[in-house]
Formats: structure tokens, C-alpha cells, sequence
């Protein structure tokens, strides 16, 4: 059978610049090694989608500039800020773009 | 304000709401929404022993497994009672729970609305309230329409009631004229200055009720029996604690 | 579901539906023509990412308990799935998570404390002080920037940014 073990630098690969990349809602389980490793690659035009809501996985990949668009229902950030603060950055300075969700 | 109670704006506003709240039914809020929550609990012992409530977001009155679970709930039709907050209302009937400004580089930006939108759509009474009644509050046309008062001909809704109570006055949307109309004014207050507080033309004719005062029972029980609970059951414990006065 | 829509309740009238035209529609019920319905179009994510506590070689994974994941998973060509461990066999019975059979999942890594500083429930806390610190340098494109060189470009791996933050995971890949 075939073996899907992978390294976070190979897992990377299946990334493409434009991609839709969808992601789990909470805060908690952010899988931010991977998310870094995005970052680091410079991956752009990724449009990420929270089901349901987002927070960090969303607004990290705002502010690193990997997503120039998102879709969610609600961006906040837990106890720590009202609204994402990189959403909240970008979106008023009109730097991305959110596709409302209801 | 009700004389002899000293009631903060959020135990006024949970009284009047917890009116609302029916027996046998669902009623339910969202997460960070300690008023309304305060007023379900106020409904069950006032009213509703019956009442099933669900606060999500809460230790002991979140039922559901995972959170869509909780708006399927609703999209079934399983929800009689919603309570809703925003932070523009219109005269028809919409609610803004997104920005003030330019969708794409506005002035206020607002996490999102978590589904309320369809809710409006789902559920068949709504109850929206407001912790001020401003002229900012209540617009002629709200800056974005999260929740939209009527739908387009044809699409349809299990929506067939819903109010908006304020410190000040009660208002109810005229499902016929499809135009929100100021139902009663909250002793102490009176009509004008409900007028002048309100950004759209309430259109009244004649004379308007007052609003069954708040009684000392529900005061009282709001301030022994709910308030006890809902720190004991850690349901917004802090919150009950310091906007609920001592009996 | 490989179908190209589904009807949906609310979004008609409001400004969501209205900057969505592509994504959203209102159409006559083809079973009652009195009624109109919003549809809304099919979404198939390129990929799905997420971070789970165990993995396997096949690519077998236990998630979260009470998440989306296993739908997400099913809705997206790729999925990629980072782990706290790997085991020998990730059992399908395991009360610890919820398990996502490996036909589902395109790629696990083994990522140990690879949600921080957000936190795993059961294993680790979020680091609020770093979650703070975060907030904090998202004010500016300048300090964000400062952000992403401490902790994304001047470190080349998900080891060496444990480093840097002084943690070491409790736990190592091995197979049980």
C-alpha cells in the first residue's frame, strides 16, 4: 500500500499558488507548522475558506500575504481580539477581499 | 426607568425579554450574549418551566456535539425563539452585523455573524434588542444588510414575528406593511423621545401603549433564584455578577 | 455530493447574496413553481488542512473529536494532515479522537506541538503569551514583517522554531 508519510517540506509541494484551502474553525488544532512552512515558500493568491468560522488559520495566512481572500461566517479571535487582527488590518486599509458567508 | 428597582440597562432589558419566552418551546441564543441568556433563565422561572433553552457557547445548555449541528437544528424548524443583536437595525426590518463604512475598507469592521442571517430566515419568532436606542442604532437603511427584513417575492421564511425591545420602547415589525412600528413606550419615557432617538419615521398613529411595568417579582427572582444559577453554572458567571444588583 | 448546487435557507435579500452572484442564486422551485430558493454553488476546496494527534504510515489519522474534519476532508481533492505522533497503526477504535481512514488523506506529517502557540486540547495549552504577542504585531505591515522574519523566515524548519521558542516535544516518532 502506499505510503503517504511526508515531510512538512514535501506535504508543502501539493500547495499551488491560487489554491482554495479550506480549514477546520477553531483556534485550537491551528496547524500552524504547516502554515509556517506556506509562509516560508511564499505561496500567494490562496483564497482560505473556516468552516465553520476561522481565527488564526485564516488571519496568519492574511497577514503572511499566502491569502489575499477569505471565507468564512465569523473571523474573530477568541478571548484575545475582537475581530482577527490582520483581517481587521487588511480589510480596512481594503488590502483583501472577504467572501461573506451567512 | 422602573422606580425603586435601580435596575442596570441589562436586567431591565432581560425582564422585558424574558416575556417572550413560552412554554414547551426552544428558545435560543448565540455565544457572547449574557442578555439573553439572563432572559431565558428569567422566562423559565417566571413563565416556562418547560421551556428547553439552548445558550451556545454555555457548560450546561449547549447540547449539540459539534456547531453546525446547532443551525441544522434550526434550518429543520426545531427553534421557536431566537434573540438577536446588531449593530444597526432598519426600518425594514434588516439587521447590520458586518461593517459601517465600505464593505471592502470599512471605518467599523465586525467579526461576522456566525449564521444569524439565516436564522431570520429559520426560526419563527425573533426577539432583537439593543442596550441603547440611538439614532445610530436605528437607521433609515443599514450600511450592510447581514439579515434582510423580507425576502425577495417567493423565497420563503418561517419568520411571522418579530420585535426589538430597547431601554426605552418596544417596537414590532408589521409583517402586512413590512415596516417596523413602535408597539409600546417603557414607563418613563414617552413617545417623543422615542421619536427623537430613532433614525427612521416610526410612522405613529394615535395613542400608544405603555409597557406592562416590571414588577417586583421579576426582580427579585432575577436577583436571588437566575442570578445564583447562572454563577453556579458558570453561565456567564462574571457577567452575573456584576450587571445583576443584589436583591 | 458531485452534484453542482444545493438549495439553502436564508442569505436571499441580504448584502451577502448580493456581492456573491457567482456563488449564489435565487431560482423557482422546479417542484413548486410558486416558491423561489436560494442555491448556492457546489465548493471544492484544492485542499484541506488541518492538525490532528495521530498518524500512520497508510495515512490513516485520529482528529479531533468533535470537529468538521472528516467532512472537509471528504470535500477536498488533497488533504494534508499534520500529526502529534505517529504510530504503528492508527487504530480505528481509538476513544482518544475521531478516526479519518487513509483514502481521505493525501499526505500526514509529523509535526509534534505543531499547532503552536495555538493549543491541543488534551496535550498542550495554548500560549497565550505568544497569542498575545502575535495580536499585538499584527498592528503594522512593519512589526507583522518583524513577526515573520523571528519566526518564519530566519528559521528553516518546524525543529528549529521549537527551538526558538524553548520547547521540546514530550513525545518522538516512534512506531508502537
Amino acid at each position: 500500500m502506499r505510503e503517504k508519510l511526508v515531510s512538512v517540506e514535501q506535504a508543502a509541494q501539493i500547495v499551488k499558488d491560487g489554491d482554495h484551502i479550506v480549514f477546520n474553525g477553531s483556534m485550537d488544532w491551528t496547524p500552524m507548522a504547516m502554515l509556517r512552512e506556506l509562509a516560508r515558500r511564499e505561496i500567494r493568491g490562496i483564497t482560505a475558506l473556516g468552516v465553520v468560522g476561522g481565527a488564526m488559520n485564516l488571519d496568519f495566512l492574511l497577514g503572511a500575504g499566502v491569502a489575499d481572500q477569505v471565507e468564512t461566517c465569523s473571523l474573530g479571535f477568541d478571548e484575545y481580539a475582537r475581530v482577527a487582527p490582520n483581517y481587521e488590518r487588511l480589510q480596512k486599509q481594503g488590502r483583501m477581499r472577504m467572501l461573506d458567508n451567512t | 426607568m422602573t422606580t425603586g428597582f435601580d435596575l442596570t440597562i441589562e436586567e431591565q432589558l432581560a425582564i422585558l425579554m424574558s416575556r417572550e419566552v413560552n412554554d414547551w418551546e426552544t428558545s435560543a441564543c448565540g455565544a457572547l450574549s449574557f442578555i439573553p441568556a439572563t432572559a431565558m433563565l428569567l422566562g423559565r422561572e417566571m413563565r416556562a418551566p418547560n421551556a428547553e433553552i439552548i445558550i451556545l457557547g454555555s457548560r450546561d445548555y449547549s447540547p449539540f456535539v459539534t456547531g453546525k449541528d446547532f443551525h441544522f437544528h434550526a434550518q429543520r424548524g426545531q427553534l421557536d425563539l431566537f434573540f438577536i443583536s446588531a449593530i444597526e437595525i432598519d426600518q425594514h426590518g434588516n439587521f447590520n452585523l458586518h461593517v459601517i463604512g465600505d464593505r471592502d475598507e470599512p471605518d467599523v469592521l465586525m467579526p461576522g455573524q456566525y449564521g444569524t442571517g439565516m436564522l431570520y430566515y429559520a426560526v419563527p419568532r425573533i426577539v432583537m434588542f439593543r442596550t441603547e436606542h440611538t439614532r445610530r442604532s436605528f437607521v433609515d437603511q443599514v450600511n450592510y444588510v447581514s439579515g434582510a427584513g423580507t425576502s425577495p417575492n417567493g423565497v420563503s421564511r418561517r419568520t411571522r414575528e418579530v420585535k426589538v425591545i430597547t431601554p426605552m420602547a418596544k417596537l414590532n415589525f408589521n409583517q402586512e406593511s413590512r415596516i417596523m412600528e413602535l408597539g409600546s413606550v417603557h414607563e418613563g419615557f414617552s413617545v417623543d423621545q422615542v421619536v427623537e432617538n430613532t433614525g427612521f419615521n416610526l410612522g405613529i398613529r394615535g395613542e400608544i401603549d405603555t409597557t406592562p411595568q416590571i414588577t417586583e417579582e421579576e426582580v427579585h427572582t432575577l436577583r436571588t433564584v437566575v442570578k445564583s444559577h447562572m454563577i453556579d453554572s458558570e453561565t456567564y458567571p462574571n457577567e452575573a455578577a456584576s450587571l445583576i444588583r443584589e436583591p | 455530493m458531485g452534484v453542482p448546487f444545493t438549495s439553502t435557507l436564508g442569505y436571499a435579500g441580504t448584502d451577502i447574496l448580493e456581492r456573491r452572484p457567482d456563488d449564489f442564486k435565487i431560482i423557482e422551485n422546479p417542484f413548486d413553481s410558486q416558491e423561489r430558493t436560494v442555491v448556492a454553488k457546489a465548493m471544492n476546496p484544492d485542499v484541506a488542512i488541518f492538525h490532528g494527534l495521530k498518524g500512520d504510515r497508510l495515512g490513516n489519522v485520529l482528529v479531533q473529536k468533535h470537529g468538521e474534519e472528516l467532512l472537509l476532508a471528504q470535500a477536498s481533492r488533497r488533504v494534508i494532515v499534520t500529526v502529534e505522533e505517529i504510530v504503528n497503526s492508527v487504530d480505528f477504535e481509538d476513544s482518544d479522537g475521531w478516526f479519518i481512514p487513509a483514502i481521505h488523506v493525501s499526505a500526514v506529517v509529523h509535526a509534534s506541538l505543531g499547532a503552536h502557540p495555538t493549543g491541543v486540547p488534551g496535550l498542550y495549552d495554548a500560549d497565550e503569551d505568544r497569542i498575545n504577542e502575535y495580536v499585538k504585531a499584527s498592528g503594522t505591515d512593519e512589526s507583522f514583517g518583524k513577526y515573520l522574519n523571528r519566526y518564519v523566515f530566519e528559521v528553516g524548519s518546524h525543529q528549529q522554531y521549537l527551538e526558538l521558542v524553548g520547547l521540546r516535544p514530550e513525545l518522538e516518532a516512534v512506531a508502537r
